[in-house]
């Protein structure tokens, strides 16, 4: 056992720390911003509204996100018209790829959440905003959707920690990120076990920032369910 | 004040409101009986459109509640601009309190004055600290719902309708969800603000409040009014047989 090589080679791992990173926050901002209407149309009453949203998260949901990324990535390539477009900018790059499919990926899922909470919201909270002249509107801003993304603050750190996790699929795709930083260590040295330890130990520290984080945020936000 | 007329509301094939009509004038304070399934809670939801009636016409100071009919049959307020002002002039008091959870004490009293009132900041505030103060939850301002007693809870649910300074105050059945000996202190405070000249409408199950508080009591039974009256005559000599059979239940 030899942690040495782990040392000497500490700027590619932080570079592959950065890259995790970087994908985890993008995809996150991009995923939360898209499931909001993704929540209100599944959340909705209307057909044409609910269903394809229901559509999206079923897909989402119920296929594995390695499989998505491999579409995005290697299927989408085979279509000439793509090829030809300006969109293959974007999707001959396994960066913008890895980030199109976690984005959509925790969309559903963070929209199931919040479908959830928009759901939960107690329906006198509703009927006493309608009674005191609030429009549809300020129903929502004040009181639909404050009360509810409270509430999906706990799921929500949970679908945080398991898209860092899912992250390493972009090691799969030929990106170097922690996951890859690993995997070139591993093959350089043969040297498994401190490869893998080294970048887990990462992955350990990066969870533990988000649980304190979440923590904070509840701490903050759900005092109102303290007694 | 406020007009209804000819009220009706069906659930379906049930009808369980049979043509209800009242005329309350400023300063009533009507107490509104019936055993519980009665129509009374149904028929006051109807005058503020939380519920939309089946038939009848609602208006206040002479203003009727524009109507067209829906899929069902029922008459649903087609002037969306025009039912939200007239909410906020018949401020509604709910059994179940209906705080906003998520929201303080006082924010629970400002946000409908900055909303639907559009009032400014600092006169949603002032607002918001004189009425707490009317119900004595000044210390309290920072507080949860969720941290309150639910006496204390009614009593903000009660500033927060009087800060909408609505011509009429709407009471549905304000004390049934608290514990027996948590009645009282809302009781005090509803019975203020009767002293006060306020006008109410207070449906209830508490005959000592229709009896000594009420200038008028109307009792519903299985959907229409079948008493309606000064509190020292229905309770005395009451004409129906079905209040008479009520109150002595009742004693």
């Amino acid at each position: 056992m030899d942690f040495s090589i782990v040392l000497d080679n500490l700027p590619l791992l932080f570079k592959g720390l950065g890259l995790t990173l970087q994908l985890l926050i993008i995809s996150l901002v991009l995923g939360f911003i898209l499931s909001i209407p993704l929540a209100i149309m599944a959340a909705s009453k209307l057909k044409w509204a609910r269903i394809p949203a229901k559509i999206f998260i079923y897909v989402f949901r119920g296929t594995p996100l390695l499989i998505q990324i491999f579409i995005i990535y290697y299927g989408f390539s085979q279509f000439e018209w793509l090829r030809e477009s300006p969109l293959w900018i974007i999707f001959k790059e396994a960066y913008w790829c890895a980030i199109i499919a976690f984005a959509l990926n925790t969309a559903a899922y963070t929209a199931e959440i919040f479908r959830g909470a928009f759901l939960q919201t107690p329906k006198g909270e509703i009927e006493a905003a309608v009674a005191y002249g609030m429009s549809r509107w300020d129903q929502y801003r004040h009181i639909i959707f404050p009360s509810a993304f409270r509430r999906s603050i706990p799921m929500y750190g949970n679908e945080v920690i398991f898209m860092l996790h899912a992250t390493v699929l972009a090691g799969v795709i030929t990106l170097v990120d922690l996951f890859g930083a690993a995997k070139i260590l591993n093959s350089r040295y043969y040297a498994p076990f401190e490869s893998f330890i080294s970048v887990g130990l990462f992955y350990l520290t990066i969870t533990f920032t988000i649980v304190f984080i979440f923590k904070l945020l509840e701490g903050h936000f759900l005092k109102h369910l303290k007694r | 004040m406020l007009k209804i007329d000819n009220l009706h509301k069906s659930f379906g094939f049930l009808e369980v409101i049979k043509g209800v009509s009242i005329d309350a004038a400023k300063g009533d304070v009507i107490s509104i009986l019936g055993r519980s399934g009665s129509g009374k809670s149904t028929f006051l939801r109807c005058i503020n459109f939380l519920e939309t009636p089946t038939q009848g016409t609602i208006s206040l100071n002479g203003e009727a509640i524009t109507v067209t009919p829906n899929k069902k049959g029922d008459s649903v307020a087609s002037d969306k601009a025009q039912i939200r002002r007239l909410r906020t002039k018949m401020a509604m008091v709910f059994q179940r309190f209906n705080l906003w959870s998520h929201m303080t004490v006082l924010e629970n009293v400002t946000i409908a004055l900055k909303t639907a009132l559009k009032l400014p900041k600092k006169e949603a505030l002032e607002r918001a600290e004189k009425y707490l103060a009317q119900v004595d939850m000044t210390d309290r301002l920072d507080y949860y719902p969720g941290q309150l007693s639910g006496g204390q809870m009614q009593r903000v649910a009660i500033a927060r309708a009087l800060a909408m300074e609505p011509d009429i105050l709407l009471f549905d059945e304000p004390t049934s969800a608290l514990d027996p000996e948590l009645v009282e202190e809302v009781l005090n405070v509803i019975k203020e603000l009767a002293e006060q000249g306020r006008t109410m409408l207070v449906v209830t199950h508490e005959m000592a409040f229709a009896r000594d508080v009420s200038n008028r009591v109307i009792f519903f039974d299985d959907g229409v009014i079948v008493e309606d009256g000064p509190p020292q005559e229905v309770f005395t000599n009451p004409k129906s047989p079905q209040f008479k059979q009520f109150i002595s239940k009742e004693y």
